[in-house]
Parts: C-alpha cells; sequence; structure tokens
C-alpha cells in the first residue's frame, strides 16, 4: 500500500492552536468601527460563536466561518476535523446549517492534489452529517495548507442561543472531553499512546449536531463551543457577557484518556499558557489545585464540545440525554452565580 | 566538576519543557543542571513553568541562546496522577511571610529619598533568609515591576529564587501599563487578599 502523505510535516502549529493571540486580536479590533444594524442581532460585540441576522419573526440567518493548518497527519480526517468544527459555530448557536463553502490553502507544486481530494472528501462528509449541503468554494495556492468551511445556517429569532447569556443559578455543562491541544501535541513528539491519540481525533470529528434539539427542547439560551482559547478562554467570554462569575469544579471536567499523563510528562501546548495568561486577571484557582488540570483547563481545543449554560434543575436531566446521544463524557462542570458591581472576578476555580 | 547540561537547542514547544521536568525529577541530575534554550516562545513556557511551580532558575541570555541555570534544591516539582493530588510542602527556599508594596517609594516625605529607600529595601531583602513567599504589588506599587524599572533586576532574581510576584492586574489596567508588565504575573483582588488572609506575617515598607 502507497504511504499517506503526512500533513503534519507542514506545520509547526496546527488547528485552533493556530489562532491570533487574543489579546493582540482585541487591540486591532478596538480601532475599527463596526456600524450597527438593527437586523444584525448578534454581531461584534460580544465576541459570539457567529453572526445572526434576522430576517423576519420567524426566520434568522446565521453565518460563521472557520478555517485552520492541518492538526492531523491524514488529509481525509483533517478535512473531516476542520469542518466539523466549522459546523459547530452554528450548533452553538443552537441552528441548523444548510449551505456551507469550502475554503482552501494548497501548495499545488509541492503536494500531491490528491491530497487535496482527500482533504475535501473529509469535509464533504461532516457537511453531509450535518445536515447541510456544499455549494461551492474558494482556493488559493499557498503553503501551508489550510482548510475550512463559510457555514450558512437557520435558527428561530427567539431561540437564538448566545454565548452572553447565563443567568444566576444556571449550571454549567460541557458535552466532550479535554485535552486534544494535548494529545496532538504529545503524538507529534512520539510520545501519545496511539489509542489515546484515536480517541482524541474520533471526538474532534464528532459533530456537536445531536446536542441543538436536546438545548432547545430544555429553552437553553446562553451556550458556545470550546475551541483555541480552551475551556477557561470561553468560560471568560460566557462570564464577561453575561456579567456575571462562572465556579467551575475542575475534578468534574471530563478529560480524553491520556491527557493528563502528558500533561505530567510536561508537555503542555505553548498556546495552553496564552490561554491562562489571558484569563488569570480575573480568576482565582483554589489553592492546592493539581497543576497538570489546571493548564488542561487552559489546554487549546479543536472541534470541541458546548459549554451550555442551563436552568440548575434541569442539568441532569440534559445530561442523560446527552449521553444518551453519543456524548458518553458529558458532565456538569459548575454553576453560575451574580457578580457584584465592583467584583472583577469571573471565572471561580475550585478543586 | 561540571555542571549537567540538558541540550533543548532546536527543540519545538513543549519538548523543551518535557526534557526540563524530565531533569527536574531525575535524582541522578545532581542539585543543579544547565538547560539550554534558542526559542523564545519554549524559554518564556519554560520559565513560567518553573516560576509556577517554586523552581528556583536563572536565565542568561548567550547571543541567541538562553542559558537556565535550574536548582533542583527547591521543592519537588508537581508529581500528581489523575487519582488524586497532595499539595506540595512548602518550598525551603522561602518562608510563611509575605510582603505588600503599594507604592513606588518607601515611606512618606521625599520622594527622591523614597525611591532610594525602597530599592535599598529590595536589594537587602534578597539577602536574608527566609525569603518572603510572595510580594503583591498594588496601586502606585505597580509601577516597579514594568521594563525600565530600577528595581526590576532584583524583583527578577527574587522571582528567579521562588518568591511568588502577584501583580495587581486592575491597577495596571488603570494605569495603562498592563502590556509592559516585566516580571511577576498579573493577579487580581481575590488571589491577593486570600495570600494576605494565609500568611504568617505581612510586611508593608
Amino acid at each position: 500500500m502507497e504511504k499517506k502523505f503526512d500533513l503534519l510535516t507542514t506545520v509547526e502549529y496546527g488547528g485552533c492552536s493556530a489562532k491570533l493571540p487574543a489579546r493582540m486580536l482585541d487591540a486591532i479590533l478596538r480601532e475599527i468601527p463596526f456600524p450597527r444594524h438593527e437586523s444584525l442581532i448578534v454581531g461584534t460585540e460580544t465576541s459570539d460563536d457567529a453572526a445572526v441576522w434576522k430576517l423576519d419573526d420567524e426566520t434568522a440567518i446565521i453565518h460563521t466561518v472557520d478555517f485552520f493548518p492541518p492538526i492531523c497527519g491524514d488529509p481525509y480526517e483533517f478535512g473531516r476535523i476542520a469542518a466539523t468544527n466549522a459546523l459547530s459555530d452554528i450548533f452553538a448557536m443552537g441552528g441548523r446549517p444548510l449551505t456551507a463553502l469550502n475554503l482552501v490553502s494548497f501548495p499545488s507544486a509541492r503536494i500531491d492534489v490528491a491530497v487535496l481530494g482527500d482533504i475535501l472528501r473529509g469535509g464533504a462528509d461532516a457537511v453531509a452529517a450535518a445536515g447541510a449541503v456544499i455549494g461551492g468554494g474558494h482556493t488559493i495556492d499557498d503553503f501551508p495548507p489550510k482548510y475550512g468551511l463559510a457555514v450558512t445556517g437557520v435558527v428561530h429569532p427567539d431561540r437564538v442561543i448566545r454565548n452572553c447569556a447565563a443567568r444566576p443559578g444556571d449550571a454549567l455543562i460541557l458535552t466532550k472531553p479535554i485535552g486534544t491541544g494535548t494529545l496532538v501535541a504529545g503524538h507529534r513528539i512520539g510520545e501519545a499512546a496511539p489509542e489515546h491519540y484515536r480517541a482524541a481525533l474520533d471526538t474532534m470529528m464528532q459533530l456537536n449536531r445531536v446536542a441543538v434539539p436536546i438545548m432547545q427542547e430544555h429553552r437553553v439560551r446562553c451556550a458556545t463551543d470550546i475551541t483555541g482559547f480552551g475551556l477557561l478562554g470561553h468560560a471568560f467570554g460566557m462570564a464577561k457577557g453575561s456579567g456575571l462569575t462562572l465556579e467551575i469544579r475542575a475534578s468534574a471536567v471530563p478529560l480524553l484518556p491520556g491527557a493528563h499523563g502528558l500533561t505530567e510528562m510536561g508537555c503542555i501546548p505553548g498556546a495552553a499558557f496564552n490561554n491562562l495568561k489571558r484569563v488569570e486577571g480575573a480568576t482565582l484557582f483554589a489553592e492546592g489545585l493539581d497543576y497538570n488540570r489546571k493548564m488542561l483547563l487552559c489546554d487549546p481545543q479543536t472541534s470541541g464540545g458546548l459549554l451550555i449554560s442551563c436552568l440548575g434543575g434541569a442539568a441532569d436531566g440534559m445530561v442523560a440525554q446527552l449521553k444518551a446521544a453519543g456524548y458518553p463524557h458529558a458532565a456538569v462542570i459548575g454553576t453560575v452565580r451574580e457578580r457584584g458591581a465592583r467584583d472583577s472576578l469571573l471565572l471561580d476555580i475550585h478543586q | 566538576m561540571t555542571m549537567p547540561t540538558v541540550d533543548a537547542r532546536g527543540q519545538l514547544c513543549p519538548k523543551p519543557l518535557i526534557l526540563a521536568k524530565k531533569a527536574l525529577n531525575d535524582p541522578a541530575t545532581g542539585p543543579e543542571f544547565i538547560l539550554l534554550i534558542d526559542n523564545a516562545t519554549a524559554r518564556e513556557n519554560v520559565e513560567r513553568f518553573l516560576a509556577d511551580n517554586g523552581v528556583p532558575f536563572r536565565t542568561a541570555q548567550k547571543g541567541n541562546e538562553y542559558h537556565l541555570t535550574v536548582s533542583r534544591s527547591g521543592k519537588a516539582v508537581t508529581a500528581s496522577t489523575e487519582e488524586g493530588y497532595c499539595p506540595d510542602s512548602p518550598a525551603t527556599t522561602t518562608g510563611t511571610h509575605m510582603v505588600c508594596i503599594t507604592g513606588e517609594t518607601m515611606g512618606r516625605g521625599d520622594d527622591t529619598l523614597g525611591a532610594m529607600l525602597m530599592k535599598g529595601f529590595l536589594d537587602t531583602m534578597k539577602e536574608i533568609e527566609p525569603l518572603p513567599r510572595r510580594i503583591a504589588f498594588y496601586n502606585g506599587g505597580v509601577k516597579l515591576t514594568v521594563a525600565g524599572s530600577p528595581v526590576l533586576p532584583v524583583l527578577q532574581e527574587l522571582g528567579s529564587r521562588g518568591v511568588e510576584l502577584l501583580v495587581c492586574g486592575n491597577c495596571t489596567d488603570f494605569y495603562g501599563i498592563t502590556g509592559q508588565v516585566a516580571v511577576g504575573r498579573i493577579s487580581n483582588g481575590y488571589e491577593i487578599l486570600g495570600a494576605i488572609t494565609g500568611a504568617s506575617k505581612i510586611i508593608y515598607p
């Protein structure tokens, strides 16, 4: 059998670890005026997962785009993960994807074009599994390769799920385990066990789609998907946007098998340190908290799960439904509490 | 006798950190070792890891390379499992007291004298064992932690010897100097208050 091209040879940082540092981006975006429009019901103000445009009282359109350099060696799996990650923003807003456009950078002179075929096939399979169709795309001759989607979806305007609408007393649910950044880094240096790396790839290829009807059934108003800024980075955005404090029990956060062992070895992706720096000015870590667990809470995720803020009383039932729907690691990881006007604490991390 | 050397040059993150931790946890390494790094990001992350875990170290820059002399004499680095975690025993190099620095100068009266006194206070502190466990900087005190501060070298040395330096983030935001903080780490009122509450003694220079 012909040896497959290893996409990881083309990049130092892949997946959502390749994001620009948030602080740098925030500073630039502050300088640029983004005029508002009454129909744009979710725009740039709250760093939400996607933009939402209200067409009429029954329909709002969701727009999102996401692409990145290779996160794994196998071209088909890279395509599938990148597309799953891009579609995730539609699901995080509570919506249904309709159409997707391929975004491709590919160095035609350096890599056999059959590799591109495998990437696009992976993407197409993810889009089909999401219930959407590919309507076209755009390609650039460029190195290293990058792939992703621009996706259009729909949602009822009253059923938009935002990242800034948590309420005091809510419970926090995480649908997928943490640790993809650590396992990919561990794989690249030959330290991750093959079965642990496999589990990380499988979780990145799993769509957040079936969590949407469960959220809508329970009238969830607030959720976000966990990607490059890590669990704490995205929880930070939720706390800030909602004007509340999120309490997270570190020991309750589900981890991918092997992730803790790699962290203990010192295998901590550089982006985890950036994510920690971004949140620690407004985060209290419990005295004696396991350092490895603290760093895993900051681990950059690619195509991560959903962080859902739901009514406290609904949490256990929702977790049971999520487990039955194919997210066996879904768990309640914390709660949401009031924050005083002069209180600057966004995240309160317990053991 | 030459000091053992761990060569992490040419290695991308997180390999230098893995090599550092391996050497720290290996009794055969001896009391100190030198870690060679040629990548600024790797250096920053390894230093952060060592500081977070109370491991004393000092860094010398030689051209494009960083030579970190890392001490194994302090407390053991995290050895935790997924099942449980025991907090480390207190560091042997630092005491249980803390210092709160609330302004750029020491005492009231003439500010030129006050600045000299502050520098003298910090320079003397590093000679007296045990060192404080933590130093918190708030209000005008945060200005001492930025690039160009006259006490930056002594603060860097204290940090590298295991003293945790907590810089009030609201204060650096207020003065517009958050991006210029060059030593310690940005902290918050909760952590600083928790540290004050847990300290055996508090020194206000």
